[in-house]
C-alpha cells in the first residue's frame, strides 16, 4: 500500500502470494482483491486464476483463462483504496484528502490524531504522510468500525504507523496522554466545538487543526469555538474536482454544404456489423465492442449523432478505450470497415474536446483549518 | 466573553523555533508575505521600516510581532482572540440602524491627515489611532455595529501592523509564492500542488520524478512529503527538458524549506537526457546479463558501457556541483538578502548568484538522490506538450507508477488523454479540474468570500502499465 525501503530499492515489484491486488476494469469499476495460490477472480469477461499472476510486475493485464478478456493488476495506493474500500460511512475523496494532508503541513514522523476513523479512506493517506517515523492516531466511537478499520489497516501494512481506538471523542476528548504531542488534528464528527477545547491541548505551537463538516452550522460553532481556545489563521474553505470527459467531435466547417449525417439504416448496420465481428471471435462482452464500434473514433460518420459520440467521458472512456481489449477493438475495426466499404466517404478530422461530467459532486463540507497560537 | 474563555486555555506545547540561518515566512497582516534568511545580518520590513531580524532568532514559529510603542523596534506580541465573535446576534436591539443617511464625504472625518502623522510622531500605538479616526467620524456612531467592525477593522489594517513568523512548508510557500509574485511558480495554487502530489502517490521511500517549470516549488513540496532521501532509492529527481548542454531552470525554491543536509541528499538535479540514459543503460545491463553466453555481444557491450560509464561520471560531477548547493548556500543567501532589503514588498528574491552554484566540489557520500525506474511522477511544466512530455517520460517509469501532470489549460491536457487511452501504456486516465473557495464565518455574516481566483488549472492523472 505505501512505499518501502524495499520499494524504494527495487521499484518494479513482482505480484506475490497474499499480495493486495487492485483490479482495474475499468475508471470507475475497480476491485481490490488478496492473492491466493488458488484464488479465482471471476467477472463478465472470464476467470483469472491468481497464480497466473504470481512472479509478473504490477501494472500487468491478465488475460481470461477463456474469451480473451483481460483486466489490469495495479499496485494498491491510497487513492486506489479509496476507490475499492468498503464503505461503513461517508468517505472523504481526493480533494478533501489533499487539502488536509497538505494544510495539516504533515510530513515524515509527524504526529497526528483523527477522528472518526469511519471507513479509514483519509486514514490511508494521513499514514503517507507521515510514515515512517510518524503516527496517526485514530479514534472511532462505533466498535464494529473500530475494529474492522483496526483490521484492514493490519492487513494492508500499515499496522505500526496507525492505532485505532474505540472512544467516543465528542463526550470524552482526546486521551489526557495525546495532550501536547499532535503536530495535527483531524475531526470529521457532528459535533466538532464540542472537541476543540481538548485539541488545543492536544495540538503543539504553531500545529494545525482541521475540522470537516457538511453543514455551515457546524462550522459556525466551531470558528466560534477555536477562536476563544488559543487559535488563529482560522479559515474555512470548500474545494472539489470537476471531471471533464474527453470526446472526439466532428463540428461543420463548411455551412454551404452541411455533411449529411448516418441514416438510421447505416446505424444499424454498423451497430450489427460489429455485434457480428464481435461473435465471430467469440469474445465476452460483444454488446460493449459493438458499442465501441458505434461510438469509436473512426467509426461513427461524419457529423454522428450526439449520443454515438459523446460518451467517451471518465468513466466510459475507459470502457470503450481500453477495456474492451484489443481483439474487441479489431471487431469493432472490421465492423468499421464493413460500413467504409458500404459507404466510402472521406471522413473528415474530428477534433479533441472536452466538458465537464454533467453530474458531480457538488458539496461534500467545510474543511475549517486554525493554526494553535504559539504564545 | 470570548476573552475570558481565551484565557483560561492552555498555554499550547512548545513547537519547533526559528534557529539562525533558517528561512522564515514574514507575513504582515495577512497582506504581504516574505521569504527571509533569519541571521545577525537580515532585516524585515514591518510598515515603512527596516528592523534586523535577530529578534526572530529563538522564537517558536508562529510568534507575532508588532512595532514598539516608539516605533522603533520589534516587539514581541501576545495573542489575543479577534473580536468578531464578540457582537451578540440575539438581541432584540441589535443590528436596528441603518445607513440610509448616509453620505460619502471627505468633510465626514474630522482628523486631519496631519493630525494623524503627528499622533504617529509622537509615538502613539496604532489602536489609539484607529479609535481616534472612529471618535472623530461623523458617521461612525450612525453605522451599524457590523459596519463599525468593518470600519475599524479597514483601518486597523492600516495602522496596525502585525507580523507572523511563519514556518516554510509546502502549503505555506506555495501561498506566499502564489499570493506575492504568481509567475515565479507558474500561477500553480496551493490546492492544486496538494492534488498534484495526492495523485502522484508522493511519500517517505517513493522514488518521484519532477519535471516543473514553478520555479522548484513542486520538487520541494516532493521532497518534503518524502521526508528527503529516507532509504537509498529514494528521493526526488527534479528534471528539465533537454540532454547535458540544455541550461538548467531556476528550481531554487527548496532553499526556503529548511532542509537538513539528509534531507536535501534525496534530491537531485538533472537534465532528462542524462535520467534517460540511466534508464537505457540499467536495461542494457538487465539484458547483458541474460546475454552472458554471447562473447562478442558482451565485449561490444562492454564498450557502450564503459563509454555510458564515462557519461556517468561527468553528469556526477553536475550532480555533485548541485548538491555542493549546499556548501555554496550561505552565500547565495547573502545575495539574496541584499537584495531582499531592496525588494522586501516581493516575496522573493530570483538567486543572485547562479555562478556559485556551479561551482564544482566534492560530491557527498551516498547523495545524489533516485535514479531510474520512478514510482511516482510529476509532470508541472506546462510550456511543453503534455502528450510529448509523457511519452518522452514514459521509459522511465515503473508499471503501476502513479502520474500527475498539470496544465493551466485544459485542451492540452484532453488531446493527451486523448491520444494515451486505448493505447497500452497508462490507465486510469483522468482529467480534472480543481476548483477552491474560501468562506468568511462570522456571526450573521457568514458567505463565501467575495473574490475568488479561478485559475486552480487542470489535472491529468494516470497509472503507468508494465511492458511487455
Amino acid at each position: 500500500m505505501l512505499h518501502t525501503p524495499e520499494s524504494a530499492a527495487q521499484p518494479v515489484r513482482s505480484i506475490a502470494e497474499g499480495d493486495l491486488v487492485v483490479v482495474y476494469e475499468g475508471y470507475d469499476n475497480m476491485k481490490a482483491v488478496r492473492v491466493a495460490a488458488n484464488g479465482n477472480y471471476n467477472n463478465k469477461y472470464g476467470t483469472f486464476p491468481h497464480k497466473d499472476w504470481l512472479g509478473r510486475p504490477y501494472g500487468s493485464k491478465a488475460v481470461a483463462k477463456k474469451g480473451g478478456g483481460w483486466v489490469l493488476l495495479l499496485a494498491p495506493t491510497p487513492e486506489l483504496w479509496t476507490a475499492v474500500l468498503r464503505h461503513r460511512t461517508q468517505i472523504l475523496y481526493v480533494a478533501d484528502i489533499s487539502m488536509v494532508v497538505a494544510r495539516l503541513e504533515l510530513r515524515p514522523g509527524a504526529v497526528v490524531l483523527e477522528s472518526g476513523t469511519g471507513s479509514g479512506s483519509l486514514t490511508h493517506s494521513l499514514a503517507r504522510a507521515v510514515a515512517p517515523t510518524g503516527h496517526v492516531w485514530t479514534f472511532e466511537f462505533h466498535e464494529q468500525r473500530a475494529q474492522m478499520a483496526a483490521k484492514e489497516f493490519e492487513e494492508n501494512g500499515l499496522g505500526g504507523l496507525v492505532t485505532v481506538t474505540q472512544r467516543d471523542i465528542e463526550e470524552g476528548g482526546f486521551p489526557e496522554e495525546m495532550h501536547g504531542r499532535a503536530d495535527g488534528v483531524f475531526l470529521d464528527l457532528p459535533k466538532p466545538y464540542k472537541v476543540v477545547p481538548s485539541a488545543a491541548r492536544c495540538i503543539r505551537a504553531d500545529g494545525m487543526f482541521c475540522a470537516f463538516s457538511p453543514c455551515i452550522e457546524q462550522v459556525h460553532r466551531t470558528c466560534e469555538a477555536l477562536n476563544a481556545n488559543g487559535f488563529r489563521d482560522i479559515r474555512t474553505m470548500e474545494i472539489l474536482v470537476r471531471q471533464h470527459e474527453v470526446s472526439r467531435q466532428m463540428l461543420i466547417t463548411d455551412l454551404d454544404a452541411p455533411p449529411a449525417g448516418p441514416t438510421k439504416k447505416q446505424q444499424r448496420q454498423a451497430q450489427s456489423a460489429a455485434a457480428r465481428a464481435a461473435k465471430r471471435q467469440k469474445i465476452a462482452g460483444g454488446e460493449a465492442a459493438a458499442a465501441a464500434a458505434a461510438e469509436g473514433p473512426e467509426a461513427a460518420p461524419a457529423g454522428g449523432s450526439p449520443e454515438g459520440t459523446a460518451g467517451a467521458g471518465d468513466s466510459q472512456q475507459q470502457e470503450q478505450g481500453e477495456q474492451q481489449g484489443e481483439q474487441q477493438r479489431a471487431a469493432a475495426q472490421q465492423a468499421q470497415q464493413e460500413q467504409q466499404a458500404q459507404q466510402p466517404v472521406q471522413q473528415p478530422q474530428r477534433q479533441v474536446v472536452h466538458k465537464p461530467v454533467p453530474f458531480g459532486r457538488g458539496h461534500t463540507g467545510y474543511l475549517t483549518f486554525a493554526r494553535r497560537v504559539a504564545a | 466573553m470570548a476573552a475570558a474563555a481565551a484565557a483560561a486555555a492552555p498555554p499550547a506545547a512548545p513547537g519547533p523555533a526559528v534557529r539562525e540561518g533558517d528561512t522564515v515566512i514574514w507575513d504582515v497582516n495577512g497582506d504581504k508575505q516574505a521569504l527571509v534568511v533569519v541571521d545577525g545580518k537580515s532585516r524585515v520590513k514591518l510598515g515603512t521600516t527596516f528592523f534586523s531580524a535577530a529578534p526572530l532568532i529563538g522564537c517558536p514559529f508562529g510568534a507575532m510581532f508588532t512595532l514598539s510603542a516608539d516605533g522603533s523596534s520589534l516587539e514581541r506580541t501576545q495573542y489575543t482572540p479577534l473580536p468578531d465573535w464578540d457582537l451578540p446576534d440575539d438581541k432584540p436591539d441589535f443590528n436596528t440602524r441603518t445607513n440610509d443617511k448616509l453620505v460619502q464625504n471627505d468633510a465626514n472625518q474630522t482628523l486631519s491627515a496631519a493630525e494623524i502623522e503627528a499622533m504617529k510622531a509622537s509615538g502613539a500605538a496604532g489602536a489609539d489611532i484607529v479609535a481616534a479616526l472612529a471618535a472623530n467620524s461623523a458617521t461612525f456612531a450612525a453605522k451599524t455595529e457590523f459596519s463599525q467592525e468593518k470600519y475599524k477593522k479597514k483601518k486597523a489594517k492600516k495602522y496596525i501592523q502585525l507580523a507572523t513568523v511563519r514556518r516554510p512548508s509546502g502549503a505555506t510557500v506555495a501561498e506566499a509564492y502564489f499570493a506575492n509574485s504568481p509567475a515565479k511558480t507558474n500561477y500553480l495554487r496551493a490546492d492544486t500542488l496538494a492534488l498534484l502530489l495526492t495523485l502522484a502517490n508522493v511519500g517517505a521511500h517513493a522514488r518521484v520524478l519532477v519535471v516543473e517549470s514553478c520555479g522548484g516549488l513542486v520538487s520541494a513540496a516532493a521532497l518534503e512529503r518524502t521526508g528527503g532521501g529516507l532509504s537509498p532509492g529514494s528521493g526526488v529527481a527534479s528534471a528539465w527538458v533537454g540532454g547535458a548542454a540544455a541550461k538548467k531552470p531556476s528550481l531554487e525554491i527548496w532553499r526556503s524549506f529548511n532542509f537538513s543536509q539528509q534531507q536535501r541528499a534525496g534530491l537531485r538535479f538533472a537534465p532528462l537526457a542524462t535520467l534517460l540514459e540511466e534508464a537505457q543503460q540499467a536495461a542494457q545491463q538487465a539484458q547483458q546479463q541474460g546475454q552472458q553466453d554471447n562473447g562478442q555481444q558482451q565485449q561490444q557491450g562492454d564498450g557502450q558501457q564503459q563509454q555510458q560509464q564515462q557519461q556517468q561520471q561527468q553528469q556526477q560531477q553536475q550532480g555533485a556541483a548541485a548538491a555542493a548547493g549546499d556548501e555554496a548556500e550561505p552565500m547565495q543567501q547573502d545575495g539574496q538578502l541584499q537584495e531582499g532589503e531592496q525588494q522586501q514588498q516581493q516575496a522573493e528574491q530570483p538567486p543572485a548568484n547562479q555562478a556559485a552554484q556551479q561551482q564544482p566540489a566534492a560530491a557527498a557520500a551516498g547523495a545524489g538522490g533516485p535514479r531510474p525506474p520512478f514510482n511516482s511522477c510529476i509532470l508541472a511544466a506546462p510550456g511543453v506538450s503534455p502528450l510529448a512530455l509523457v511519452r518522452h517520460v514514459l521509459p522511465l517509469l515503473a508499471p503501476s507508477a502513479s502520474l500527475a501532470v498539470y496544465s493551466p489549460w485544459a485542451q492540452p491536457l484532453a488531446e493527451a488523454l486523448d491520444a494515451l487511452r486505448g493505447q497500452g501504456q497508462v490507465a486510469n486516465l483522468a482529467l480534472s479540474e480543481a476548483w477552491w473557495r474560501e468562506m468568511q464565518v462570522l456571526p450573521l455574516r457568514t458567505h463565501p468570500t467575495m473574490n475568488m481566483n479561478h485559475g486552480g488549472g487542470y489535472i491529468l492523472s494516470a497509472t503507468v502499465l508494465a511492458q511487455k
